[in-house]
């Protein structure tokens, strides 16, 4: 397979932002992995990032704001041959949806999420989402940010997850090996990605990232990723992963009806 | 012969399986059982009752008058007897202490099912089987029987049926659940909240039979779960109440967009916002019928009694396959969790709708004639496509030009006019030529009915699919009519007068109970 396999249209995004990076890695990642298109299914956000559901040639679902996981649950549930990657925005993610993401940790099914985190609100124009920074003045906050960020490595550890890493849009090499390991992994696996928003964003810019991140060479152990993740730290890399049993239950896509006069006569 | 038998004391004290038990094993006595529970929103403590209509034809409702009560506790004869009918019967007192004390506490319903099932004049071991049944394995199976037994003997036959053969005694909820099952559901995800929990419980004790119960974190999430498989081509449902229904709204209209099939149960009880979580109420068709943003097409359809729960449950998740849009099954709490003698039967062929052989260029969203287009499902080569909560064009791209928004819309409404078709027509009960028709919709029918027997020149109209509207105008020619429903601002009234541009007599009631059919019965008198 090759990563064009994989794509379709032109992405509209603005020249430079870090979602153009993130399509590339995730269909080089499906490339290397040799899947065939039929049996990948995307399931997308609403956002700037939500928008590639346009550009895949795979299945695609484009659901709700903020609603990508569940959807992404029940099809991978019920056809566990499928590669189901669900895409949000940092505002889907860690806002709208946030309590799906805990779920999805605890519960184990085997889904990528992969969260383009670019700290704003940004198909709505900037407004400060759940990881902007305190003190950022944006549109919806033009005296500050006093609310502390989420922390979505912490909250994903903390919430029993079996893989979590942080990616850059910046690093398309090193993402795409990290998709791949998301992949491979028996269970639910976040990765939230750097992704500088070049157009709203003024503060994160692909500057300010390239100082401050290192890449990490190997897992952690819980208590030191869940540390590591709270420090102030920029690391990419796998922060942790375990093997737990996924979620799994037998396929249904072609399961034989079931005869149910016997449970009927249960009832005489 | 036909009585009343109600089972009342604190909740807590084994009222609601006493009462299926004695349901169960009147009607495996060749009996007709129409029964219809009562709870406080508690655990233990408060007030609880069993309501039983037994007889030797069949029954659909609960009358006014008590001829058989059990009191498990001395409270329940002050609560109930100014409910009393001329030649009441109590169960009560010494005899119930003092098998309760042989046989343990917990075995004091059991004495009263013996003693019931002896003044009926019944065989004790229909009643032993369905005990032996219902407690086997467990440790109380013993002193159950044991207890039922000493009930049994210590009373007189009082009063006697003419008994025909068994039949299925069960719930709303068991027959909404065996309809599902039946139709091939596969996936159903559900938050617990009454009046269905019962279903999901038989769901999930059945999953083992080969489809997936989950009990997501919140129902947002269990509609879109459901809507997830379903996108991979597995008939899927969800089932809820209004609170969990409110959460789902915006997911019913992505349903409505991506068209992807969807089958939701909906069990209304009395609101607004939490009301009052145990009793029932007929008050969220309005809401049904227009719910979700944007403008698209459903199906709605309102089972009104035990055996239509199983029909129409059946028919619900054909239709949503053929026809790829969200179909709501509305009942409500007093449905539910009624449970009546039944013999269930489905008209509905079943089959599965056939998934498209994409080429190249395969186009999910056609525009076809009928509106209705080829569907592909995930790891079907070349079948791939985009399920798009945003407008689409025919492959499911994101695309806002006015032609095609125009014609997608229409698209996704023309439906309506195979559907109109194909759906079942609403039922008229009693002389086409009655001068009075009555109209609803849902369990009203049960009380209607009943009542009915006294009003020879009134016919009955029951409307069980109100989305689409059917065209009704045939049945009401000429007639003087009356909207009855369970809630305050007669929501299928208004719809009556607006659509077919008449003046209807409404009656409703909202005190978190259904009709009985005696206040049927009033509602005719004085509507004279
Ligand atoms: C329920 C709901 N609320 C609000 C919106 C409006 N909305 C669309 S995208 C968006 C924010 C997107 O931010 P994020 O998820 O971070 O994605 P980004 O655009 O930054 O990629 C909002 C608020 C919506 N579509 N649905
Ligand atoms: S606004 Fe920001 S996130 Fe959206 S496309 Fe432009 S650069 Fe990318």
């Amino acid at each position: 397979m090759e990563p064009n396999d994989y794509l379709t249209g032109t992405p509209t995004w603005c020249p430079g932002c870090g979602n153009f990076s993130i399509r590339i890695a995730l269909s080089q990642a499906l490339a290397e992995l040799n899947l065939p298109p039929k049996d990948v299914l995307l399931v997308a956000d609403v956002g700037c990032g939500g928008n590639e559901n346009n550009w895949f040639k795979t299945y695609v679902f484009h659901s709700l704001h903020g609603r990508s996981l569940p959807p992404a649950l029940g099809a991978k549930i019920v056809n566990p041959k499928l590669t189901v990657i669900a895409q949000a925005g940092d505002g889907g993610a860690y806002g709208e949806g946030a309590n799906h993401l805990l779920h999805a940790c605890r519960i184990n099914v085997p889904v990528v999420y992969l969260v383009h985190n670019n700290q704003l609100y940004s198909l709505t124009a900037g407004q400060a989402s759940p990881t902007t920074g305190v003190s950022s003045k944006t549109v919806s906050t033009p005296f500050g940010v006093s609310e502390v960020p989420v922390n979505p490595l912490a909250l994903a550890i903390s919430a029993g997850a079996s893989f979590v890493a942080r990616g850059f849009s910046g690093d398309i090499a090193h993402l795409k090996e990290l998709i791949k390991s998301a992949i491979l992994h028996k269970g639910f696996a976040l990765i939230d990605i750097l992704q500088p928003c070049v157009t709203l964003n003024k503060v994160n810019t692909f500057a300010w990232y390239k100082e401050r991140i290192y890449k990490l060479d190997k897992p952690l152990g819980k208590v030191e990723a869940f540390e590591l993740a709270l420090s102030d730290k920029l690391p990419i890399g796998i922060f942790y992963q375990e093997s737990r049993p996924p979620y799994y239950r037998a396929p249904l896509v072609k399961e034989p009806d079931i005869d149910v006069s016997k449970l009927i006569a249960e009832f005489m | 012969m036909r009585l009343l038998c109600k089972i009342a004391g604190f909740a807590g004290s084994g009222i609601m399986s006493a009462g299926e038990i004695l349901g169960r094993a009147c009607s495996r006595a060749g009996l007709f059982v129409f029964a219809s529970n009562d709870y406080p929103s508690l655990i233990r403590g408060g007030h609880n009752v069993f309501s039983l209509v037994i007889s030797d034809a069949p029954v659909y409702s609960l009358f006014s008058k008590v001829d058989l009560l059990v009191a498990l506790n001395e409270e329940s004869i002050e609560l109930h007897k100014k409910e009393f009918s001329e030649e009441h019967f109590v169960v009560s007192g010494e005899i119930l202490d003092r098998f309760a004390k042989e046989f343990g506490e917990l075995s004091r319903n059991m004495v009263a099912v013996g003693a019931v099932f002896g003044l009926l004049t019944l065989d004790f071991n229909v009643l032993s089987g369905v005990i032996n049944e219902r407690f086997a394995g467990k440790p109380q199976l013993d002193s159950n029987l044991k207890a039922a037994k000493a009930g049994f003997d210590s009373v007189k036959p009082k009063f006697e049926f003419k008994a025909k053969s068994k039949q299925l005694f069960l719930s709303g909820n068991h027959a909404l659940a065996l309809g599902a099952i039946k139709a091939g559901m596969k996936f159903a995800a559900i938050y617990p909240i009454t009046p269905i929990n019962p279903m999901l419980e038989y769901l999930a004790l059945k999953s083992d039979c080969g489809f997936v119960v989950e009990t997501p974190e919140d129902e947002i999430s269990g509609i879109l779960m459901a809507l997830g498989a379903s996108h991979c081509g597995v008939r899927s449902m969800v089932a809820t109440s209004g609170a969990g229904f409110s959460l789902m709204v915006e997911s019913l209209a992505l349903a409505g967009i991506t068209e992807t099939p969807i089958v939701i149960f909906y069990g209304q009880r009395a609101g607004p916002a939490t009301g009052m979580p145990t009793k029932t109420e007929q008050s969220d068709l309005a809401f049904v019928r227009s719910a979700g943003h944007g403008e698209f097409a459903r199906i709605v359809v309102a089972p009104a009694d035990v055996e239509e729960c199983f029909s129409e449950s059946v028919r619900a998740f054909q239709l949503a396959e053929k026809f790829q849009l969200p179909v709501i099954v509305l009942t409500d709490k007093y449905l539910n969790e009624s449970f009546q003698t039944v013999s269930l039967k489905s008209d509905v062929k079943m089959k599965r709708e056939s998934f498209a052989s994409p080429g190249s260029d395969f186009k999910r969203y056609a525009f076809t004639a009928d509106g209705i287009s080829p569907r592909s499902v995930p790891g079907q080569p070349d079948g791939m496509f985009d399920a798009n909560s945003d407008e689409h064009d025919e492959f499911g791209f994101s695309c806002d030009s006015p032609v095609n928004r125009a014609k997608m819309v229409e698209k996704r409404f023309v439906k309506f006019g195979l559907l109109k078709k194909e759906l079942p027509r609403p039922v008229l009960y009693g002389k086409k030529n009655a001068k009075t028709i009555i109209i609803s919709w849902g369990s009203t029918k049960g009380p209607i009915l009943s009542a009915l027997e006294k009003f020879p020149d009134v016919c009955f109209l029951q409307i069980q699919y109100l989305t689409p509207f059917p065209d009704i105008s045939e049945f009401i020619k000429g007639k003087k009519v009356i909207v009855i429903e369970n809630n305050k601002t007669g929501q299928l009234y208004r719809f009556v007068k607006e659509h077919c541009l008449i003046e209807p007599v409404f009656f409703g009631k909202f005190d978190g109970y259904q009709f009985t059919a005696d206040q049927i019965v009033e509602v005719l008198d004085g509507a004279k």
